[in-house]
């Protein structure tokens, strides 16, 4: 992995250093010839229902358990559950709320269990607009098939879409670690991507809009002092990648739900391969596959699963001005009256977390 | 700062307020100190 090493803060030094700890206890999995040899145990394939089935995982002396669930719109979910039998029985996720579907073909064979979706669902869009009644409406309809193959010895899974195309194989470097240990359990999988062209996501950065050969940190910090072109993240970070298949007739986008702290590390090889490893610092590996030739259909799979942006307020649209530093209320005041006098339109005034001094933050308009 | 709420308003003008994720301990800081004495801070962590 390719740290940063541009001018870098004190704070985010000390977390790298946190990182490399765990990073360090997933290397030594993956390394180490005795955790490679993954195979499927066949007699714990279990069909759980009609949506979804479970199988558990054999890595050297450690037992994964493996669930894999099938929802509206071909979204597959893969689960890695290695602990959510105690710490998060009873904690609710997005997935539970989504609509299943049941897989059209199920079987299981020597060395492989085939899985396969075809999904005929219409979507539809409606966009109500108060203004001048205005009305967009978007609808799509195609059958399209998903397939996801698991090889059981060694364990890898491969993901097709429409007619047998290879979109993606999951574990194929055998990176598959999910380590249980005291208030410490690091996982890592990877993915292999062929035929992409781009990858996008991730967190907001000073850099270019497709990412990088590089690794990418999935923690929000606010750190001063950020380098153009550098892959730090800023705000935000959400873990889903988007990848543009051939010349942009396909997209395939991987969501992890895990919030914790994770690192994304993306290599590309000659015959456009992308081989991303995702390594997160401790949760679940609960893995989102979900691929679509159509870019307005992906992005409402996207929304139907981590929800809809509500519709911005008109007056949001207008001019904002913020600024850190305000000293008084007579200052802030100032501010206004002098946007007034000299007609600069603005809409809406921000007073950033200065203004409520020592913290106070439950006390509404205390100015120092 | 409520007269000058109602002055933002009236020219039809927002007021937005950042937060952060932080509460003052500060003993003199009333609701730290009410947060306190009904015990409703975490003490223990244990999920």
């Amino acid at each position: 992995m390719n740290f940063q090493t541009k001018d870098e803060s004190g704070i985010y030094i000390l977390n790298k250093v946190i990182f490399i700890e765990f990073y360090n206890r997933l290397k030594s999995v993956w390394i180490s010839d005795e955790f490679k040899d993954m195979t499927v145990i066949k007699d714990s394939i279990n069909m759980i229902s009609t949506s979804s089935f479970q199988f558990s995982i054999k890595q050297n002396e450690l037992i994964h358990s493996c669930k894999v669930i099938s929802y509206k719109y071909g979204l597959i979910r893969v689960l890695f559950d290695n602990q959510s039998e105690t710490k998060y029985k009873n904690k609710t996720n997005i997935g539970d709320n989504l609509e299943l579907k049941p897989f059209t073909n199920f079987k299981i064979e020597e060395n492989r269990i085939i899985a396969e979706i075809i999904d005929d669902e219409e979507i539809k869009l409606k966009l109500d607009i108060d203004v001048n009644n205005l009305c967009h409406e978007y609808s799509h309809k195609k059958t399209q098939t998903y397939k996801l193959e698991i090889i059981l010895s060694p364990f890898f899974m491969i993901n097709y879409y429409n007619n047998d195309i290879l979109i993606s194989s999951i574990n194929r470097n055998k990176k598959l670690a999910v380590l249980k240990e005291k208030n410490f359990s690091p996982n890592s999988i990877d993915f292999t991507t062929y035929n992409a062209s781009s990858v996008n996501g991730l967190p907001e950065r000073l850099s270019s809009f497709s990412l990088k050969d590089d690794a990418y940190r999935l923690y929000n910090l606010d750190a001063f002092d950020q380098v153009i072109g550098s892959p730090k993240s800023l705000y935000g970070s959400i873990p889903m990648l988007h990848h543009v298949i051939g010349s942009g007739d396909c997209l395939f986008t991987i969501f992890i739900n895990n919030s914790s702290e994770t690192w994304v590390e993306i290599e590309s090889s000659l015959d456009e391969e992308k081989m991303t490893t995702w390594s997160t610092e401790g949760g679940v590996l609960d893995i989102y596959l979900l691929s679509d030739c159509n870019f307005h259909k992906i992005f409402f799979k996207i929304a139907n699963l981590t929800g809809f942006a509500p519709m911005a307020p008109i007056f949001s649209l207008g001019y904002h001005h913020c600024r850190w530093g305000f000293l008084s209320q007579e200052d802030i005041t100032e501010v206004d009256d002098l946007m007034t006098k000299y007609k600069i339109p603005y809409d809406v005034l921000w007073l950033d977390i200065d203004v409520r001094g020592s913290m106070n933050y439950l006390n509404l308009f205390i100015i120092l | 700062m409520e007269s000058f709420v109602q002055n933002l308003k009236n020219k039809e003008r927002h007021l937005v307020t950042i937060i952060d994720p932080h509460l003052s301990t500060n003993e003199e800081y009333e609701i730290a100190q009410t947060l306190r004495e009904k015990s409703i801070y975490l003490l223990i962590f244990n999920i």
